[in-house]
């Protein structure tokens, strides 16, 4: 282990950036510099940075002492595209900082089946697009020699997890999602947010890793249907209820606008009581029959990793009762 | 009474066609992600002539057939699913089902109670899902023909899966302590009140499971495919090819064609697997599998029938209960295993139901209700119906229960729009309270294996030139045996706990049981598996015996009926074919891994 290892961590009160913040602080010998904007937490007792991280000469400031930066930094499409830009700017001038990158798999578009890295990316929403951007200044560095890993999670559940188990447990408790038929029969690529976080350390610290991207992603990924229904179960949302396409249509169709456009007019404090759209793009994801290969990863990283179901039976026992 | 409900589906389905217009299907937010449409194909489309080649032909696309093709999808296995009808029934395709019945049989038209269309008997069932026990394995000496020549637990470890697949949540079928009681502190000596049945939604394969399968870049699924030969190399040892066809319409002729893989599984339902049998070979005259002439018989149903007058002592709970995981289920009383031993009984479980629904005594408004609709309901559905006279009277006390119960009517009739018309996952069957505090029981019972239950091919041929199938289903007096002795132990066991009262006419029994004849749609062991070719038609591994590469899938394969309704068994064993496939290929598949691998670091 590199002893001298000092981490800065962007977008570190994000779900992601807060287990690694945990994680750094959990690994004896290394250093986490918390990257913040504004006035965010970590939660963490750890050192900090406030900057703007579209703002390279800030980040540049951020950068100094750092062996390695991690970009878990989250936001709109643009933000994204911003961040890594000016992060890829700053670190240039730093041949020894390794830069980790998180993308997504959204990188994959609507590619479907067993989908290793080497897999061609297709920008099918707007914030496929910015990540797809985001790893295209990553590889730039890469070919320039620069130390840099990209991963790409599949989808990062866990207690931190707003969009895939906060929004999700409130769905099911409506019971506006459960059991969705066919429309559920895609692969929901499970990745707990701390075996992200401990695919970030893993990254930082294995000298193999330098120049590649990495699928995180269960090995044996369950379908939509049957991580609705055990997450639901966990909760106590039951019984599962069955979702019948009709009523997928009317949420798709209707409702989904409606409430995109409520939540888009109301002020911040009522925004949180508009209940979550179920958008089309979920829909899709939902019925996507594709499977990251997490082999490289497996072989080359090998961080611990959470099994599914101790996981999702583990957020049931936190998020049991609370509504 | 399943099947009645599904007919109000059914024809619900049609009704809000319109007011779901705005949600049609087409709705572009619906589009799923684009899979190969050459993946289903239409034999009316192939030019004549035309030879599909793959590694596995699967003949049949119901619940066994898409089980199987679905756990090769995605491998390097290269498989070819021909299903002989269309998306939806029609009639000139389910015409060709159409065979004879022998003159004293109480046997259903072979027509009725099976679909000759993507998704098979799947379009109509009830949705039934019960596991087969331990004892239906065994070789009784009480039941001739008995045993199976495979242990129980190989079966019983693919019921997870194929409760899964069958959208009937998880395989537990045990109920727990928080389950209501049917019979409240109800524990009889020879019955039990443990055990569960579970529902699927009725899951419709081709619906829940087309995508998949279209998905699958290495599956082809052929709509209108009928097979119409079983070629046989001259050693008669090994399938060659198939000649299949699709039936001409008046606005274009029939295509005929050719397939050729290197193993092939009939799975086309438990009657039309046998009548391919006996019917399509060019080198085994009386049918493939058939030296020693098992291939048709040891056909069995199962003996089905509403009756008795069960009056409760304590509280009953006789309706569904929705598990944690979705499914609906309910507790159901089975005779034990040691009181069948002690009574050398068939295998024997009993529901409680409303009373007969023709009889106006009931006084049940919803009852009559659907008494009267019964003019509207197709015969398959319609059968339980007709049992209470025709006449002015009965309609008349029909129309008074009504016009008695209006609330208790409406209540019932939305009940039925929101829990079954509009649901995907719908209550199982009509559940009523009867007014008058009487039960009937539903009952179910083994019918024990009979050579002379069987069926053969009869005189004429379809509009593809084959033979039709000629039914001469029969029962022995040890079925009719079965209900009598569980029933007395049923009446006895409620007597001495206090329970319920159960009245019946021991002497009527038999009349009662076989008033509807055969159950419909249980078609099984046709093609029975056996240890030896001389008591059977398939292997263990449901390989036809003399042959070595046909496999059947399906309930003509089982050796004994049980009381369980075979849908989830047939599943469970066609998934159980696929892995025994998978591993007998093994080392052609790593062969032919190894050339691609090999070529590829070549080319590097």
């Amino acid at each position: 282990m590199n002893e001298a290892a000092r981490i800065l961590v962007l977008g570190a009160s994000g779900s992601i950036g807060r287990a690694v913040m945990a994680a750094i602080a959990a690994t004896p010998g290394l250093d986490a510099v918390a990257g913040l904007h504004r006035r965010a937490e970590t939660g963490c007792d750890s050192q900090s940075v406030h900057a703007d991280a579209t703002d390279a000469a800030q980040l540049s400031r951020a950068l100094d002492g750092a062996t390695h930066v991690i970009n878990a930094a989250g936001g709109a499409p643009a933000t994204l595209r911003a961040t890594v830009t000016a992060l890829c700017k700053a670190a240039r001038t730093r041949p020894d900082l390794r830069l980790v990158h998180i993308s997504s798999m959204a990188v994959y578009g609507a590619a479907t089946g067993l989908v290793t890295e080497a897999a061609p990316l297709f920008a099918q929403t707007a914030y496929a697009a910015a990540k797809i951007a985001g790893e295209a200044e990553v590889v730039t560095r890469i070919a320039s020699g620069l130390p840099a890993v990209i991963l790409r999670p599949g989808i990062v559940y866990g207690p931190g997890s707003a969009q895939w188990t906060g929004r999700f447990a409130r769905l099911l408790r409506q019971r506006r999602l459960g059991d969705l038929g066919a429309a559920g029969d895609g692969f929901c690529n499970l990745i707990h947010e701390r075996d992200v976080a401990a695919a970030c350390l893993a990254a930082c610290l294995t000298p193999d890793a330098g120049g590649l991207a990495f699928n995180l992603a269960s090995p044996a990924p369950p379908t939509w249907n049957e991580y609705l229904a055990s997450f639901a179960r966990a909760l106590r949302a039951t019984p599962v209820k069955r979702i019948t396409a009709r009523q997928l249509r009317l949420e798709v169709g209707m409702l989904a606008p409606i409430l995109a456009g409520l939540r888009a007019a109301a002020p911040g404090g009522l925004r949180r009581r508009v209940p979550d759209p179920i958008t089309p793009s979920l829909l899709r994801a939902f019925a996507q029959r594709i499977r990251l290969d997490p082999a490289r990863a497996d072989t080359i990283l090998r961080f611990p990793r959470t099994q599914d179901a101790v996981g999702i039976a583990e957020l049931g026992r936190m998020m049991a009762g609370a509504v | 009474m399943v099947l009645l409900s599904q007919w109000f589906c059914q024809r619900a389905r049609k009704r809000t066609k319109v007011f779901w217009f705005f949600f049609s299907k087409k709705n572009r937010f619906l589009a799923s992600f684009p899979a190969s449409p050459a993946m289903l194909l239409d034999a009316t489309e192939l030019d004549p002539g035309t030879l599909l080649q793959a590694d596995i032909c699967i003949v049949g696309a119901g619940a066994a057939g898409i089980t199987l093709a679905l756990q090769f999808a995605d491998t390097q296995t290269q498989v070819l699913l021909l299903e002989a009808g269309g998306w939806d029934e029609e009639p000139a395709t389910q015409a060709l089902y159409d065979g004879e019945l022998a003159p004293a049989t109480r046997h259903p038209p072979p027509i009725r109670y099976r679909r000759r269309q993507f998704g098979g008997s799947t379009a109509i069932w009830g949705g039934r899902c019960l596991p087969f026990d331990p004892i239906d394995f065994e070789p009784r000496a009480w039941v001739p023909h008995s045993g199976w020549p495979i242990p129980y637990e190989q079966v019983a470890r693919h019921y997870g899966q194929a409760a899964a697949l069958c959208e009937a949540g998880d395989a537990h079928f045990q109920a727990g302590q928080d389950w209501p009681d049917i019979l409240h502190g109800f524990a009889g000596a020879d019955f039990s009140a443990d055990t569960l049945e579970r529902f699927s939604c009725p899951t419709n394969f081709a619906r829940r499971y087309a995508a998949r399968l279209r998905a699958a870049a290495n599956i082809r699924v052929v709509l209108h495919a009928n097979v119409t030969q079983i070629r046989t190399g001259q050693d008669g040892a090994a399938v060659t090819g198939l000649a299949a066809a699709s039936l001409a319409t008046a606005s274009m002729a029939g295509r005929r064609f050719e397939v050729g893989a290197e193993t092939y599984v009939l799975a086309a339902g438990g009657l039309e697997t046998t009548r391919l049998l006996l019917a399509t070979s060019d080198h085994h005259p009386a049918g493939i599998g058939n030296a020693h002439d098992q291939l048709g018989r040891f056909y069995m149903c199962h003996l089905a029938g509403t009756l008795g007058a069960l009056r409760p002592h304590v509280a009953v709970h006789h309706g569904y209960t929705l598990a944690e995981d979705g499914a609906y289920c309910r507790r159901r009383l089975t005779l034990r295993p040691d009181a069948q031993r002690r009574l050398r009984t068939g295998n024997f479980t009993a529901r409680l139901h409303h009373p007969r629904i023709g009889d106006p005594s009931h006084r049940s408004g919803a009852l009559s209700a659907l008494y009267l609709a019964a003019p509207l309901i197709t015969p398959e559905y319609a059968t339980r119906l007709q049992d209470g006279g025709r006449g002015l009277a009965t309609y008349l006390g029909h129309a008074g229960n009504i016009a008695r119960a209006p609330l208790q009517t409406a209540r019932f009739m939305l009940h039925l729009l929101g829990h079954r018309m509009l649901a995907d996952r719908k209550f199982p069957s009509i559940i009523v309270a009867p007014p008058s505090g009487c039960f009937s029981l539903d009952v179910h019972a083994e019918q024990m294996p009979n050579p002379d239950s069987r069926v053969t091919l009869g005189a004429g041929t379809d509009a593809l030139g084959m033979p039709p199938l000629r039914v001469d289903w029969r029962h022995l007096p040890a079925d009719i045996d079965t209900v009598r002795l569980a029933l007395r132990a049923l009446a006895a066991d409620l007597a001495r706990t206090g329970a319920a009262t159960l009245d019946y006419d021991e002497d009527a029994v038999e009349e009662l049981m076989l008033r509807d004849g055969a159950y419909g749609g249980h078609h099984i062991g046709t093609a029975r598996m056996s240890a030896s070719p001389r008591d059977g038609v398939v292997d263990g591994d449901c390989l036809v015996h003399g042959m070595r590469n046909l496999f059947v899938a399906g309930s003509a394969v089982f050796p004994t009926s049980g009381q369980a309704n075979p849908t989830l068994t047939i599943v469970a064993l066609a998934l159980r074919l696929a892995k025994h496939m998978q591993g007998s290929k093994r080392f052609f598949f790593e062969k032919k891994n190894q050339k691609t691998f090999g070529s590829a670091v070549a080319e590097s």
